[in-house]
């Protein structure tokens, strides 16, 4: 299976295939983290759209410095406020925690409805820390270069949370093995 | 037990994987991007990066071509000279440029030439027309002295 990095010097070639290759590979990815933020799914479509629309602008002579969730996460966030503001709905994902069980149509089970409960104790910066973390599975590193924060900056921000979260009741079985 | 042996801000999906799991739930939308996205995008992919590869394409005719076109006036020139030295190998004999001053007929003009003409003037030898080098109707020492000096000119004896 090809890296980014030998997709994109195809892409900078002009190969579409490698171009259809990395959006697939990514686009899932894009479609969650902008519903993330929207909490609507015809928004997150726009912002999937919108987003890739930016990449390939980028071609010819586009070069990854890292890792592509770390150059697209900034990018989906962006895009995501803005159609948000020009909507005027509200943005962030309170309103996704809010609107959980009717957004998914699924029935959520105890333990998600209070891990919901338990988000909303963190600030939207400690969030979405908890988040990179834990859903993007990024390093901390990452986080770092994503948020354009010191990495001291992230640790402290997580560290918080987690405490915040192993603190709370709905939260703390997390953290007991 | 608590994750006590571990830094809180080191803490990752491994460590917490329940909590991992459940906040993935949450936080994965249950539909897929509707497929007329992914037309258009790979769509706009197509237009946008096609230019790029035809580009690509045309800047390597163009270098070839121009190799093309160095090779072909390479094998023109080569063939021009083949057929000029040709030309002058199958040259009938009877166009061979005949010079007068080269009076023994070895194919080169030198002071030879000269010797045999004045060997043939002091010995009477019945006068060829050739041999009036200067065109003043007349065969004498005159007609030896620019054999001479057209030996003299001719060093290498060339035609």
């Amino acid at each position: 299976m090809p890296s980014d990095q030998e997709l994109i010097k195809l892409i900078n070639q002009g190969d579409s295939n490698a171009f259809e290759t990395l959006y697939l590979r990514y686009r899932d990815w894009v479609f969650n983290l902008a519903w993330r933020f929207t909490a609507n799914h015809e928004d997150s479509g726009d912002v999937l759209q919108e987003t890739f629309s930016y990449l390939l602008r980028k071609f010819p002579g586009f070069t990854l410095t890292a890792n592509l969730k770390t150059f697209l996460y900034p990018v989906v966030k962006h895009l995501a406020i803005n159609i948000q503001t020009k909507n005027k709905r509200f943005t962030g994902n309170e309103q996704l925690l809010d609107s959980l069980p009717a957004a998914t149509e699924t029935i959520i089970d105890e333990a998600r409805t209070e891990l919901a409960r338990g988000l909303k104790k963190l600030s939207d910066q400690q969030k979405e820390i908890v988040l990179l973390r834990f859903v993007d599975n990024f390093s901390l590193e990452e986080i770092a270069q994503t948020l354009d924060i010191a990495i001291g900056t992230v640790k402290s921000r997580l560290h918080r949370a987690l405490e915040t979260l192993r603190n709370d009741p709905n939260t703390k079985k997390y953290f007991k093995k | 037990m608590e994750n006590n042996n571990k830094n809180t801000d080191q803490l990752d999906n491994q460590d917490l994987p329940e909590l991992s799991e459940d906040l993935q739930a949450l936080f994965t939308s249950n539909k897929l991007p509707p497929s007329q996205i992914d037309q258009t995008i790979l769509h706009r992919a197509e237009q946008h990066l096609h230019p790029l590869g035809r580009s690509r394409t045309n800047t390597k005719l163009l270098r070839w071509s121009g190799v093309a076109v160095a090779i072909a006036a390479c094998l023109m020139i080569m063939f021009w000279m083949n057929i000029s030295d040709t030309a002058k190998q199958i040259q009938p004999p009877n166009m061979i440029a005949v010079n007068p001053k080269d009076i023994n007929n070895n194919g080169k003009v030198d002071i030879m030439d000269a010797f045999t003409l004045a060997k043939a003037i002091e010995n009477n030898k019945t006068p060829q027309a050739t041999w009036d080098i200067n065109k003043d109707h007349k065969i004498n020492q005159q007609d030896v002295d620019a054999i001479a000096l057209a030996a003299v000119q001719l060093s290498q004896g060339v035609l």
